[in-house]
């Protein structure tokens, strides 16, 4: 028989997550340069579902100039604003950065004509009419809103000429290019068919009111796709066969899941099968997400899809696929294997980590510039932690959000927690859900924005440290026509090593959650002066080389200037 | 007084014999002076009724044992089996400290460690407890289920094999198809598809129709690039979920989950299984502290339409809307059950008009008196459906009631032309709920009929398609394509159709008939001769297949092309 002190002595685990100490690698510097937005969420006693899913951020450079400024979705007031009361809208704030200089933004909403206010939820940016500056599409519980740039940073608002105003609680939106005509199409993904007389009671694990999971209202949402052609925006969705499938749509990513040389859709759904909306090149869509299997996780469950990036992340040139999850539930990591998916999230080194938490927004990229990508995830309950179990007395749904850190074994890279969380002096512990990602300084790091409920939005500032003088960059914007129209879903590829390893990043500002980020495909280096033999697979699948380039830049790579392969 | 402890009578082999020490040693124990009050819930205002008098119960028998260590592991158990984890762990904390040697109680603090997500903590425990229960499966099959989303592969791996071998060395030797799914599982992330799908194999054979088992499989045979195979597997396994050998606790758990959902879910359940008497008896319990609330009388709406007592659940719907009025699921709960007695009534007259046919006289009045019901069944329906449309004009499926509603009053129609009017609304009303996306399983299988109804034949075909695309094996779905493909003049397209539909309706009489009449169709006779074949073994001794399976003989006789002489010349035109 084994004694009591033995058998004590096996259950004493250690006592902390295994994490790996690094430094800071974020400094919060919202306030400081002067984006000065709060989010409000208007969440109250009778938990409305819409309260507690908002909150989006885009990146884009609405004026040209170069840099990316930030356009955060606002909350407010859902439904009837009472007598007296202004709604909040949402609000542009320009990048006025000097070069070298600290991060800085001016408040441009008013003169730019974005300001919505609708209980905003997210944001989608491109060129869709290819004039060389980028629209804004807003998704909305009610009314989407589409801002038309005028060239100059401001927008007109088109929304009824365009037709695209769903009323439909909308979630994420992405722009690009589904049938090869060289215009971006637009796909809106829904989640419930909301409104306030379909709210129902419901009850936490705890037996206490709290926020239903989206399936209690029987209510999931057909999504929307809009093709762009000569005489605007036309619903396409039944043509397409979009309408057939569908759920509580959530996230969404865009890239050529099989290779085939068109982009394909991916749509993470909350508690429903996901969707793999296969293109046939004509955006004729079939759904083959559980064909494919990546439509349910590993043992065959639904998860609650959050946020969602289409990544390679075994360096095999095809895409993978990340998302977030609900508490209980892990980060799910879908191995790509010639378009066919596999459930492979034990072997990432996040999964055990994960289900503690509630992800949202979050984006593979190399923070440190040492060559292997990391990852950063936003995240915030949507059920109330008890008392004792809370992160913050003050908000039940608060969690500290996570970096971890990229590294290489051999063929395969996983991922290690940091400490502090977040890779912030404080960590950061919020309900955050929307995060975009993208150089906002142009000095070649990736920062973040992330967007809590109920609080100041977070501008992380990358202050990762480099390995001695050995951190290097690269950045390719993809663009093709005359006006130099941003290109979404090109895949950029650089040589790893001498054996003939590749690494593969998008050129896509379509993922995370509810998010548009920076559309540049980036790289760290690691120290190398150069990037070797750059290569790029446009979406409709030709290659073309652009031979070696410095690093140190963000070089643009125009569809027909390469060497075709 | 000690309660006896029944958790550990019922765990088996070598682990009681294990046990059984230990609980003797824990019964000498002294009470520890630390281990303090038990944990509870400061505001349990908001909670279930029912919930907190299980509680208060299970307080008091602490409060007049407080060194008793099953005391506070039963209060444990009663949170673990609430998903109330995080009390419940520290129930299992309090036992152990004092009962140091309560490993059982370790085994479930390492459950609630990681279902609160504290992954290295639970796999501490579940080590420590697997570590004394080697031969007890569930506890290998848990460990072996943390070890793996913790990443260590190999000892997830190791785990699950114990769990297998300690199937052979309990008393009762069983074999359980959720260990042979946990270790494909490890082995698929290990990549070694081979081993995965024959132990997913063996795992349907323990349990045919093991939904986890078949989705494992199905992403054994991507790997191993039989795509097709594996998509049919995946397809089988849509919505499965992960289980575990049963657990010397598993029964008590479940019959403390008291939390209303829960509570409202097995009354669901049981009457979903038929077993009414039981559901109203639960009911009765719940109506007593919240039947004032549209969900409670929804159920018992649905409880007393089960039982065949329309009257009352009309009135239980009626007060429900007194208490939430324009709530959409009890109109549409009201639209249901006027559309279920429409549809019967609807059927009624269907035989009577076929009795008619073969000679029988009908009183017209009543038949008249069943159209006029019908129809106004169906204007009710037609009421609430819209009712509920309008409250919630976003949520397809409240217009898919509509469209049924306009649907079945077709049936009631006075003349071809109102018919084809109800059809047409119908499809408009179908027609918004599939562009705002519409839930109901059956919605694509509507469609298709609908369009059968209109003479739409292509559009039948598509819905009917995309229906089949849902449930690849249903028999329904597989005769509503081969009549698409008919009603389409594709019959050189049939045949794989009625072959998947001989295989699903294997030893089903209307499926495989159908299939005789399929080949029939498309003058398959070799076909039709083996599916009637099949057709006639499964109904031996049945004087309708006998008297079908002659005609079909005879038919086949008189239509089978005789074998044509030696040509004289060239291939026919």
């Amino acid at each position: 028989m084994i004694t009591s002190l033995s058998l004590l002595a096996l259950i004493t685990p250690a006592a902390a997550q295994d994490a790996t100490p690094a430094p800071v690698w974020f400094r919060e510097v919202g306030a400081a340069a002067g984006v000065d937005f709060v989010h409000m969420a208007d969440r109250t006693d009778r938990h409305r579902f819409p309260e507690i899913m908002g909150g989006g951020v885009a990146m884009l450079d609405h004026d040209g100039d170069g840099d990316l400024d930030l356009y955060l979705v606002q909350g407010g007031i859902l439904g009837e604003a009472p007598e007296g009361v202004e709604r909040p809208g949402n609000r542009l704030f320009r990048n006025d950065t000097e070069p070298g200089g600290p991060l800085r933004f001016t408040d441009v909403t008013e003169e730019a004509g974005v300001g919505s206010t609708a209980y905003g939820m997210g944001a989608a940016c491109g060129d869709f009419d290819r004039d060389g500056d980028t629209d804004l599409f807003v998704t909305n519980v009610g009314p989407n809103v589409m801002y038309v740039n005028n060239g100059d940073g401001t927008f007109t608002d088109k929304t009824a000429k365009l037709k695209v105003g769903d009323p439909r609680w909308a979630t994420s939106a992405a722009m690009f290019d589904a049938n090869g005509d060289g215009k971006l199409d637009l796909y809106v993904v829904n989640n419930l068919g909301w409104s306030d007389s379909i709210e129902i009671e419901c009850f936490n694990y705890y037996g206490e009111p709290d926020y239903c999971s989206p399936n209690n209202y029987n209510a999931p949402s057909a999504d929307v796709f809009y093709t762009f052609g000569r005489l605007g925006f036309t619903d396409a969705t039944l043509r397409t066969g979009i309408d057939a499938a569908f759920g509580n749509g959530l996230g969404l990513a865009v890239g050529d899941s099989d290779l085939d040389g068109d982009l394909d859709v991916y749509v993470a759904n909350d508690a429903t099968t996901n969707l793999l909306w296969v293109n046939d090149g004509r955006a004729i869509f079939e759904d083959r997400g559980i064909r494919a299997g990546c439509g349910l996780n590993g043992n065959g469950t639904p998860e609650a899809g959050m946020g969602v990036q289409f990544v390679d992340l075994d360096e095999d040139g095809d895409l993978d696929l990340y998302m977030t999850h609900l508490r209980r539930e892990t980060n799910t990591f879908y191995r790509n294997r010639n378009g066919k998916f596999s459930d492979m999230s034990n072997t990432t080194g996040t999964a055990g980590v994960s289900i503690k938490f509630t992800g949202f927004g979050m984006g593979f990229q190399d923070f440190d510039l040492d060559g292997t990508l990391d990852l950063y995830v936003a995240n915030g309950a949507v059920q109330a932690w008890k008392e004792s179990e809370r992160f913050d007395p003050e908000d039940p749904y608060a969690e500290p959000n996570h970096l971890f850190r990229g590294t290489r074994k051999g063929k395969r890279v996983t991922f290690k927690l940091t400490q502090p969380a977040g890779a912030t002096p404080d960590p950061i512990i919020g309900v955050s859900r929307g995060a975009a990602f993208g150089d906002l300084e142009g000095d070649g790091d990736v920062d973040i924005v992330v967007v809590d409920l109920d609080a100041r939005v977070k501008v992380l500032e990358n202050i990762a440290p480099r390995e001695g003088a050995a951190a290097s960059w690269v950045g390719f914007q993809a663009t093709s026509g005359k006006k130099g129209a941003i290109v979404h879903g090109a895949t950029v590829s650089i040589a790893r090593d001498e054996e003939g390893k590749r690494q593969y990043r998008q050129a896509n500002p379509a993922y995370s959650y509810l998010s548009s980020n920076d559309p540049r495909a980036h790289f760290g280096l690691g120290g190398a002066a150069v990037a070797r033999d750059v290569q790029v697979r446009w979406p409709d699948g030709s290659v073309e080389l652009f031979g070696d380039r410095p690093a140190g830049e963000y070089h643009v790579l125009q569809q027909g200037a390469g060497q075709k392969q | 007084m000690m309660r006896p402890n029944p958790i550990a009578r019922s765990l088996q082999g070598a682990a009681l014999v294990a046990l059984a020490g230990l609980s003797g040693a824990a019964q000498a124990q002294e009470p520890s002076a630390t281990v303090g009050d038990p944990p509870t819930i400061a505001d349990t205002s908001a909670m279930d009724p029912g919930l907190v008098r299980l509680l208060d119960e299970l307080l008091a028998e602490i409060a007049a044992n407080p060194t008793s260590a099953d005391a506070r592991a039963e209060l444990g158990l009663a949170y673990e089996g609430n998903t109330i984890w995080s009390l419940a762990e520290r129930c299992y904390d309090q036992s152990l400290q004092l009962d140091a040697e309560g490993t059982q109680w370790l085994f479930r603090r390492g459950i609630c460690r990681f279902a609160s997500g504290d992954l290295e903590l639970a796999i501490g425990d579940l080590r420590a407890t697997a570590e004394v229960f080697k031969n007890t499966p569930v506890v290998q099959a848990r460990l072996g289920d943390a070890l793996r989303i913790a990443g260590e592969l190999e000892a997830a791996e190791a785990a699950w094999r114990r769990a297998i071998a300690a199937e052979e060395r309990q008393p009762q030797v069983v074999r359980y198809a959720a260990s042979r799914v946990g270790l494909a599982q490890s082995l698929l992330d290990l990549e070694q598809p081979e081993e995965a799908a024959a132990l997913c194999r063996e795992a349907l054979e323990l349990a045919p129709g093991y939904r986890h088992a078949h989705y494992t499989l199905g992403l054994a045979l991507l790997e191993l690039g039989k795509d097709e195979a594996g998509e049919v597997e995946l397809i089988a396994g849509e919505n499965a979920f992960p289980e575990f050998p049963p657990g010397p606790h598993t029964a008590r758990l479940r019959a403390y989950g008291r939390g209303f959902g829960r509570r409202m879910m097995v009354i669901e359940n049981l009457v979903q299984a038929g077993e009414l008497e039981e559901a109203n008896r639960r009911l009765a319990e719940i109506m007593e502290s919240r039947g004032d609330e549209y969900l409670v009388l929804n159920l018992a709406a649905r409880v007393a339409q089960r039982s065949g007592d329309g009257t009352r659940a009309r009135e239980l719907l009626a007060q429900s809307l007194e208490a939430s009025p324009n709530e959409p699921s009890t109109l549409i709960q009201s639209c249901l059950l006027d559309l279920q007695e429409a549809g019967q009534i609807a059927g009624q007259l269907t035989n009577m008009q076929q009795m008619a046919a073969q000679g029988a006289t009908l009183d017209p009045a009543v038949m008249t008196q069943l159209q006029d019901r019908g129809k106004a069944l169906c204007t009710t329906a037609l009421e609430s459906a819209t009712a509920a449309a309008t409250a919630a004009p976003t949520v397809g499926s409240n217009h898919y009631w509509v469209g049924v509603s306009h649907q079945t009053a077709a049936s009631f129609a006075a003349d071809q032309n109102a018919m084809g009017q109800s059809l047409q609304t119908a499809l408009a009303s179908f027609q918004m709920a599939q562009r705002l996306g519409c839930t109901e399983p059956g919605f694509n299988m509507q469609l298709a009929n609908l369009y059968a109804q209109m003479g739409r034949p292509r559009e039948m075909l598509r819905y009917a398609l995309r229906h089949l695309d849902a449930v690849p094996r249903d028999t329904t779905a597989l005769s509503t394509v081969i009549q698409a493909l008919i009603s389409n003049q594709r019959t050189a397209e049939i045949k794989p159709y009625i072959e998947r539909l001989r295989a699903a309706g294997a030893g089903q009489l209307p499926a495989l008939q159908f299939c005789v009449q399929a080949y029939l169709t498309i003058a398959d006779f070799d076909g039709a001769e083996a599916a009637l074949a099949e057709f006639e073994a499964a109904g031996p001794g049945n004087p309708q297949v006998a008297q079908f399976v002659t005609a079909v003989q005879a038919h086949i006789a008189r239509e089978r092309p005789k074998a044509p002489a030696p040509a004289a010349g060239g291939d026919r035109p």
